[in-house]
């Protein structure tokens, strides 16, 4: 009864035999594809001969291809591909699509396809003379390029079933040509990217969202995973955006040419809960579809050259869904570069506003201020330095002790994100400054106008962390009914006329004549008798020499 | 038990008979030298049996009646076999007799100085690192550690 036990499991063993009779690579008259001879029934004919082999090893019965293909090259990759060799070279006679499949050594006349095929048709299988969109192949892997990468497991480790040919990774080390039970005759399944991160070690891979996320596709077009039979970011893993063959992007075998759409087919609701495209496609925004392969993720931490990717903020490889308390960088930005506070580079960075530093501190080309102000500065690492007389506290608690409109849980010893102020707008919305129906991608309106009637609406930002009430009391002291009040009430004026809401560089002034925020807009306050200055008298008293609105203060103290 | 092997010999004897019954037997073959001006016995199977006084230079020879090679060889060899190939032996050794070309197909008998070499396709020369190893034990050992060889018992079903 064993035995009998025994003989159907070892029948239907061969039957179903996970062997190469029942793949694609069967190109026999028997074969199940759609590449096959008309009557050719030998199965290993097409590869192999068992005498007068060339190469010998693997008793090889086919032409070389010539060796003039197009390599991979990576601004990022130490590895050095050369031209095909070792096994890759017969995977390639047919598979570059040069050499007709049925050219066999050990025939006089090539075997005949049907359909009148001959080399390898157009499609995922024909991968071209142009390498340059494959992954690497027939490089060196050895201890020291692992070391050089610093994100490669050492090959010493492997151990099967991806193996390396003369220290050299081939085509094999992915592919087993003889066994398809994988799928693309892969040596391990590639579901969760098993078959990439044996190689591949990315530094807070285990961490990421991108690893770990258990999200579906809700099947609206574009298909983000389009060249797998994956249903989860999970699954799909280095898959969601890379592409090991005939890549979109060459350069990192993206799947999209345009990096944004590496992000977007997923983060536009289909996948991701969030939906950041809707927000980036708002008027004002971080325009990542205005940019194309400016940003190398090779580039120094200073941005030379204007641009902004996603890739710019994010690192894919580390990125998680995880909060964080100002100034610390959250989950979203985990291993991304930046500037910190004293112009130098972090890698990666501490403090979110580091990340921000990168292009709008000491980039050479910043966007520039909005507002022309007596002390110009487009720099906002020197605004909102700590030494500064004002500031808003981003780096570090502000200098004002007495700041009674601050909306608890907020206080004079808070610290806030840039992205409280600046980032997509609406609710529900991404968080972050993906993009706002607001300029200066602000989260709420902020109006700079002069003559703006004084609502909630019009300083929605301001009033978010200054009580409205507080701020513009009639009825208060009279600081709030002679200063507040009377300017944006009465006289219409905006916030943003008086207060520069980065802060004042204190290498720009010399006095403390630019405590509380205060650097005007010289397009709406102007000098009187050529003195334009405000004086900081002690808690709730200055005094201003200045004209505004046809009327001079020269000066004025309250 | 018994019933299994009954049913093992019946499909292996089935096989063979059939095979007899509607297989190409070697006269009319390329292995049919009978007709050749070299063979003046005119007999097909003299140039490699005889009834008697047979050459046993290779273990267990079949009746063999052809001078065996005695070329030095180059084995197969591969960084992915798991078999151990050495020289040729046995039946493989006989055909080499007249396949690697260092003995003339007409040594046979008691000839030595024949002039009959093979060419072409069938020669297949001392170098058989570019031939399908032989003379190596192939066995469920092997099997197992190759992984993707049959082993004997799926062998024998699969006839």
């Amino acid at each position: 009864m064993r035995i009998k036990i025994l003989i159907v499991f070892i029948l239907a063993n061969i039957v179903s035999a996970q062997s190469i009779v029942n793949s694609v690579h069967n190109l026999s008259v028997s074969g199940s594809g759609t590449v096959i001879a008309t009557s050719e029934d030998e199965i290993c004919i097409f590869c192999h001969t068992p005498h007068n082999s060339s190469p010998r090893q693997p008793l090889w019965n086919r032409s070389d291809p010539a060796l003039n293909y197009t390599l991979y090259i990576s601004s990022t990759a130490q590895a050095v591909p050369g031209q095909p060799s070792g096994s890759s070279i017969l995977c390639l006679s047919c598979h570059d699509g040069t050499i007709a499949l049925g050219n066999v050594l050990s025939l006089p006349s090539p075997i005949s396809f049907t359909g009148g095929i001959t080399t390898m048709p157009l499609g995922d299988a024909n991968l071209s003379q142009d390498l340059s969109d494959d992954h690497p192949i027939s490089f060196i892997y050895n201890s020291t390029l692992a070391g050089q990468d610093g994100e490669l497991v050492d090959p010493l480790t492997l151990t099967g079933p991806v193996l390396l040919e003369n220290e050299q990774l081939q085509c094999t080390s992915c592919h087993d040509a003889h066994s398809d039970v994988n799928g693309n005759f892969l040596v391990l399944t590639n579901q969760y990217s098993n078959l990439c991160v044996t190689c591949h070690d990315k530094t807070y891979w285990l961490s990421t969202s991108h690893r770990n996320s258990t999200a579906t596709w809700n099947g609206t077009l574009p298909d983000p995973w389009f060249h797998t039979t994956f249903n989860t970011v999970a699954e799909n893993g280095c898959e969601n955006c890379h592409d090991p063959h005939s890549a979109a992007d060459h350069e990192r075998t993206m799947n999209y040419y345009d990096e944004e759409n590496n992000c977007v087919n997923c983060h536009n609701g289909n996948v991701a809960t969030q939906d950041v495209q809707t927000d980036i496609l708002k008027p004002y925004a971080h325009n990542v579809y205005g940019y194309d392969h400016v940003h190398d993720p090779d580039e120094n931490n200073l941005v030379n050259l204007r641009h902004v990717e996603c890739q710019d903020c994010h690192n894919p490889h580390a990125a998680r869904n995880s909060t964080a308390t100002a100034p610390n960088a959250n989950g979203y930005l985990e291993e991304v570069k930046g500037i910190d506070t004293n112009g130098n580079t972090v890698d990666p960075i501490q403090y979110e506003f580091e990340l921000c530093y990168r292009c709008h501190a000491d980039s050479p080309d910043k966007p520039g201020s909005p507002t022309i102000r007596q002390i110009g500065q487009d720099n906002v690492r020197l605004e909102f330095d700590v030494l500064n007389p004002s500031f808003h506290p981003i780096e570090g608690a502000g200098t004002n002790s007495n700041v009674p409109s601050l909306i608890s849980p907020l206080n004079e010893s808070s610290i806030i994100y840039c992205t409280d102020c600046h980032a997509s707008d609406g609710a529900g919305s991404s968080a972050g400054p993906h993009g706002s129906f607001n300029p200066h991608i602000l989260k709420y309106n902020y109006e700079t106008a002069d003559y703006t009637p004084e609502s909630y609406l019009a300083y929605e930002l301001c009033y978010q962390c200054h009580d409205r009430n507080t701020i513009i009391n009639e009825n208060g002291n009279s600081f709030q009914q002679d200063v507040h009040f009377k300017h944006i009430v009465e006289e219409d004026a905006p916030c943003n006329s008086c207060h520069d809401p980065h802060g004042i560089n204190s290498g720009q002034v010399t006095t403390s004549d630019h405590t509380h925020l205060i650097n005007f807009d010289t397009n709406i306050v102007f000098s009187v008798s050529g003195n334009l200055q405000f004086i900081d008298d002690g808690i709730f008293h200055g005094t201003c020499y200045l004209r505004c609105h046809f009327r001079g203060h020269n000066p004025r103290s309250y | 038990m018994k019933k299994v092997f009954l049913l093992i010999l019946i499909t292996l004897f089935t096989f063979l008979f059939s095979s007899l019954l509607i297989g190409q037997n070697i006269s009319g073959s390329a292995h049919d030298f009978s007709s050749d001006s070299w063979n003046t016995t005119g007999q097909i199977c003299i140039v490699c049996h005889t009834t008697h006084n047979s050459d046993v230079t290779v273990a267990n020879a079949p009746l063999w009646n052809h001078q065996s090679t005695a070329a030095t060889f180059t084995p197969y060899s591969s960084a992915s076999i798991h078999a151990s190939t050495g020289d040729p032996d046995a039946s493989s050794k006989l055909c080499l007799s007249c396949h690697d070309g260092t003995v003339a197909v007409d040594n046979f008998g008691s000839q030595t100085t024949g002039t009959q070499f093979i060419t072409g396709s069938s020669l297949i020369g001392t170098d058989l690192n570019d031939d399908h190893p032989v003379s190596f034990t192939y066995d469920q050992a092997l099997a197992t550690n190759d992984g993707g060889l049959f082993d004997r018992l799926e062998y024998c079903l699969l006839l």
